[in-house]
């Protein structure tokens, strides 16, 4: 977790991200084939005129991601984006480091790793973003969004602190870590020239499988299982918290009553004419437990509510079907 | 021009270079002594005494002495040059060059450890090139077309190579080379019949080519035949309607009542007098496995007879269990027929069936048309409303839980 | 230059590379498709507004044989052209190719694309380039993807064609007389058109192609939407194409007699359409087993709202709690 920020925030300028059509489908063929392992990469390309991000060009790190974010933080992955700069600079492409993207299941790219790189991105490059690769899908619709962190997280982020009364005052909550960003898909005159000249092919099967009654069971299994592991955690979390709560409101108990007894003490010696005690002697006698940090909280809720958005997704889906295929059986019946 | 050359060297050195490779064949330094005279520096005054010399130290009987991997390269050095010296060279199907290319086809192929000598493949892939480099228009691509079909009979040469590659675009080209109608037919055939396995490609390649081309009583009894052999079992999917015509315009040929009975799902026992040389048994078992689809196609959609029940004691045609018990697996094999058997209670539970659909067949067509109708409605009124439907028995099963 | 239906192919034609033996098959190619939209960026980019040769490097798997293709990305390579001669950047091409080898381990140079009208001598000495050479495609045949873009001085929709190189000549004159230059056949070639397609790698790549080509009509960029139901876009469309169908049945049904191409059509969907699952024999299991799926789901819906509920009610007690804290 980050410690005290020296750099500066920015306020990000950019309202969109424009991602060229073979940067999309470069990415999407990517993290595709090599599904189930995880792939990131960076995202090179440079601001427009029109306050955009232009992404131009993909490159994948050579290795899969033991989790969401992995690669952003490693040395090797550092030294590949680096060497990628050094040699697009050479060559003067005049395209730059823009974000990264990463394939994921579902809320699970909530990770620290992935946060942390970011954060530290969008404290350097003010317009930096993370483009998310939902897999919970593949085969039957393509899920990207692109993300950056909000203002209130990087601002909570740079001092560091991350107990309930910083995420007030910054007006953050496990449901605006995050702010997403339209993409716009842009084709270069060539290529829709080339879109335009295709003929309809027809499409298969498997193009349809969204249609398919059971192909669904899988995926709605697996997220129900990363449902069940964050929610684990979140609990670990949460029992560290209930404990502080406990342990405050005992201490808060205690000093209430000593609080009542130098009340009625004071009052006696008023009586007798002697001088009062101290009220607020209570300070330097007891400790009140400090707030754990909310930071993971915040996390695994995030993970947990996306989690659950894609698994009522699922379900909706697989109820539509199977109430059109069942009307359709028994109709033919009837 | 689809291919093209690009050589970066003058016509006097491509010629020293090409005189080198066959004297070296040759073992001699015949060809370079009769070109020496004829070309000074980079000049070439006699064109025609070199084209000569080319063609008279060229003969098959020294390119086979090459091997075969010199021989292709060889042989396009030799074109370039010639094209070089008189433009037309290639257009033209009279053309000494084509009769070396065909001359040095091997009449045997080499073994496969053999990487020596020249391959029929190897003539092949030049035939290939020279019919690329002639324009689209050219006659000549009609005459190149055949002799490749040539090759490929001669050499016996694997069916794949050509199948795709030249049976997708064949008619294409031909009409492009401005050939007739007749033509165009007479090739179309020679065509099929390579095919020695009488692919479901193929017979693809026969539809659609009919579905263009009317037939005549010898072309329909080709595809007769050829549709009898092939393994596909249903090739009730080649009756359109320029096969219907055919069909009704030789009714009174024996083969052709064989083959609509066939089709059509009658049961046909062909006897090995009648069968003039083809396969009997296959037809006969083919034909058992149509009527069976026919019977099933029928009683499903019958209002008397359960859709997807079948007990065995009602099927026809067959002599025991067993014997249905076989004849319904290759029946599953082949495609014709889904569904699932229950050994036990005797029982058969059809999913699908082909259904015969030929060209003419008006009357059985429209029922058919109905039937698809119906379903593709029971399947509309399925997804009408499909949103409200959900959210109403989501909220139904809730609130009863409750 | 060729549109594919004009030319023929056969057998891979012999190659002067020494890597592979001569072929008794074809040759073929598959290009996925976001190395075609590369290179159609990198030429709408460079050359459309420069109007210089721009090429560049294909990259991908090839079989052993040399005769099976798969391009799988690309890059730009600039080169110069003062009159006859031609300097490719070298150093471009090495670097970027050793950078993609790092993270494509297993993939390596096919050989090139250009944007040209012609085939010409450059043409030759460009793929002498890739032939020839460490990181490049040596000892393999390199193989030209040219992307044509202007007919009759328009820009139209671009056209793409494969080339191998095939030899021509003597392949690698190694006892040459002194005094023959037949040692600089090197930039001999017959270009012969080798068949490619376009392929989607995956399904997930297909579905966002199709979006690409569904959304691109008369536009040059549109929003990736995701708030909307995929599956309902879906529905929709079955529901228009059944829409479709039915009315064509019965403008067809009152017309008579059948074209071949409704022939086709009724085959298809009569044996499709109408098949029946063994289920149907028995309808109230059916519709019990239908009930009892539907409920697993709710039940599953239920729970996971509440789990969502939970979590919004405990990070919203958590603040409450600590913003009435008292000391």
């Amino acid at each position: 977790m980050a410690s005290k920020q020296t750099k500066k925030y920015q306020q990000p300028t950019a309202t969109s991200i424009n991602v060229e059509s073979s940067v999309l489908l470069s990415l999407i063929r990517h993290t595709s084939e090599n599904y189930p392992s995880l792939f990131s990469g960076s995202l090179l390309g440079f601001e427009d005129d029109e306050g955009s991000i232009d992404i131009t060009h993909a490159y994948p790190f050579p290795y899969a991601d033991q989790y969401e974010g992995g690669s952003f933080r490693s040395r090797s992955g550092a030294k590949y984006q680096q060497e990628i700069l050094d040699s697009l600079k050479k060559l003067e492409y005049g395209v730059d480091f823009q974000g990264w993207f990463q394939s994921t299941v579902s809320g699970n790219f909530v990770t620290t790793q992935l946060i942390e790189g970011l954060a530290q991105q969008q404290l350097t490059n003010k317009n930096a973003f993370i483009l998310i690769h939902n897999m919970s899908s593949i085969g039957k619709e393509v899920e990207l969004k692109a993300l950056r962190l909000s203002e209130g997280f990087i601002g909570a982020y740079i001092d560091g602190k991350w107990k309930s009364k910083d995420l007030e005052s910054n007006k953050v909550s496990y449901l605006n870590i995050f702010d997403e960003l339209p993409i716009n898909i842009h084709n270069q005159h060539l290529v829709n020239l080339y879109l335009a000249g295709l003929k309809d092919e027809a499409k298969t099967e498997k193009e349809f499988d969204v249609l398919n009654l059971s192909s669904n069971q899988n995926v709605t299994a697996q997220l129900l299982e990363s449902l069940y592991s964050q929610v684990d955690s979140y609990n670990y979390d949460q029992n560290n918290f209930n404990y502080y709560q406990r342990q405050n409101q005992k201490e808060v108990s205690k000093i209430t009553q000593w609080k009542q007894q130098r009340k009625l003490e004071n009052l006696e010696r008023a009586k007798r004419g002697e001088k009062e005690l101290d009220p607020e002697e209570w300070r330097s006698i007891f400790r009140l437990p400090s707030e754990p940090s909310r930071y993971n909280n915040m996390l695994h809720s995030h993970a947990i509510d996306v989690l659950a958005d894609d698994i009522l997704k699922k379900c909706d889906e697989e109820l539509t079907k199977s109430f059109a295929i069942e009307r359709k059986l028994t109709s033919a019946e009837n | 021009m689809a291919s093209v050359i690009v050589v970066d060297s003058e016509l006097s050195d491509s010629l020293k270079e090409y005189a080198h490779i066959i004297d070296a064949a040759n073992q001699n330094t015949e060809l370079s002594s009769a070109l020496q005279p004829l070309v000074t520096g980079q000049d070439i005054s006699d064109k025609q005494a070199v084209i000569a010399q080319l063609y008279k130290h060229s003969g098959a009987e020294t390119l086979r002495k090459l091997t075969d991997k010199e021989f292709e390269p060889s042989v396009y050095l030799l074109i370039h040059i010639l094209t070089q010296l008189s433009p037309s060279t290639l257009d033209d199907a009279s053309s000494p060059l084509f009769k070396i290319i065909l001359e040095t086809n091997p009449s045997e192929q080499p073994t496969i450890r053999d990487r020596k000598s020249i391959k029929s493949t190897t003539v092949l892939s030049i035939l290939n090139t020279i019919f690329n480099l002639l324009p689209e228009t050219s006659k000549t691509r009609t005459y190149i077309l055949s002799q490749i079909l040539h090759v490929v009979k001669v050499s016996n040469l694997d069916f794949s190579l050509i199948e795709k590659s030249i049976g997708l675009r064949l008619i294409t080209w031909l009409k492009q080379s401005g050939s007739s109608d007749e033509e165009i037919r007479s090739t179309f055939w020679k065509f099929i019949t390579l095919d020695s396995r009488f692919s479901a490609k193929s017979l693809n390649l026969i539809k659609s080519f009919t579905a263009t081309y009317p037939l005549n009583a010898s072309e329909l009894a080709q595809l007769i035949t050829f549709s009898l052999s092939s393994d596909v079992v249903d090739v009730s999917f080649l009756v359109n309607n320029n096969v219907s015509n055919a069909l009704g315009a030789n009714s009174q040929d024996k083969l052709v009542g064989i083959f609509t009975k066939f089709v059509q799902g009658e049961l046909v026992q062909v006897t090995e007098s009648e069968a003039e040389g083809l396969p009997f048994e296959k037809i006969n078992a083919k034909s058992r496995i149509l009527s069976l689809a026919k019977f099933f196609s029928e009683q499903s959609s019958s209002a008397e007879h359960d859709s997807i029940i079948f007990k065995y004691n009602e099927i026809p045609n067959v002599s025991s269990t067993e014997d249905f018990e076989t004849l319904l697996v290759d029946a599953i094999k082949s495609g014709v027929i889904e569904g699932k058997l229950n050994q036990v209670e005797e029982t058969f539970y059809l999913t699908r069936v082909n259904r015969f659909v030929l060209a003419g067949n008006d009357q059985q067509n429209a029922k058919n048309w109905a039937d698809v109708r119906t379903a593709l409605l029971e399947w509309r009124n399925s997804l009408t409303n499909i949103n409200e439907i959900v959210k109403s028995s989501r909220e139904n099963i809730v609130n009863s839980s409750n | 230059m060729p549109v594919e239906s004009s030319f023929m192919h056969l057998v891979r034609p012999n190659v002067a590379a020494p890597g592979v033996p001569s072929a008794t098959g074809p040759s073929s190619v598959k290009i996925h498709a976001p190395a075609v939209f590369q290179i159609l960026e990198i030429i709408s980019k460079q050359v459309l507004s420069s109007d210089k040769r721009i090429i560049g490097t294909l990259l991908g798997i090839r079989s052993d044989d040399g005769s099976e293709f798969e391009i799988r990305d690309a890059f730009m390579v600039p080169c110069n052209e003062t009159g006859d001669s031609l300097s490719i950047e070298d150093s471009t091409h090495k670097t970027l190719y050793q950078l993609y080898k790092k993270a494509h381990p297993k993939e390596s140079v096919l050989g090139w694309f250009g944007s040209s009208n012609q085939i010409d001598n450059t043409t030759g000495l460009i793929h002498d380039f890739y032939s020839k050479g460490s990181d490049r495609a040596y000892p393999y045949p390199a193989i030209y993807l040219n992307v044509e873009y202007l007919k009759d001085g328009q820009i139209s929709s671009p056209e793409l064609s494969v080339y191998i190189g095939a030899a021509v000549g003597k392949p690698i004159a190694t006892n040459v007389p002194i005094g023959w230059k037949t040692a600089s056949t090197n930039n001999s070639y017959i270009f012969t058109p080798i068949p490619h397609h376009v392929i989607n790698g995956s399904v997930t790549e297909k579905i966002a192609f199709n979006t690409l080509k569904e959304k691109s009509v008369n536009t040059t960029s549109f929003v990736l939407d995701s708030d909307y139901s995929f599956l309902s876009s879906q529905l929709e469309q079955v529901t228009a194409n059944i829409d479709r169908l039915i009315q064509e049945i019965d403008t067809k049904v009152a017309s008579g007699a059948a074209s071949d191409r409704e022939l086709d059509l009724l085959r298809l969907l009569s044996s499709t359409l109408l098949n029946k699952p063994q289920l149907l024999t028995n309808l109230a299991e059916l519709e019990r087993l239908f009930r009892d799926h539907n409920q697993d789901v709710i039940m599953i819906e239920y729970l996971t709202k509440a789990v969502k509920e939970q979590i919004e009610l405990s990070a919203r007690l958590t603040a409450n709690a600590e913003a009435d804290k008292k000391y």
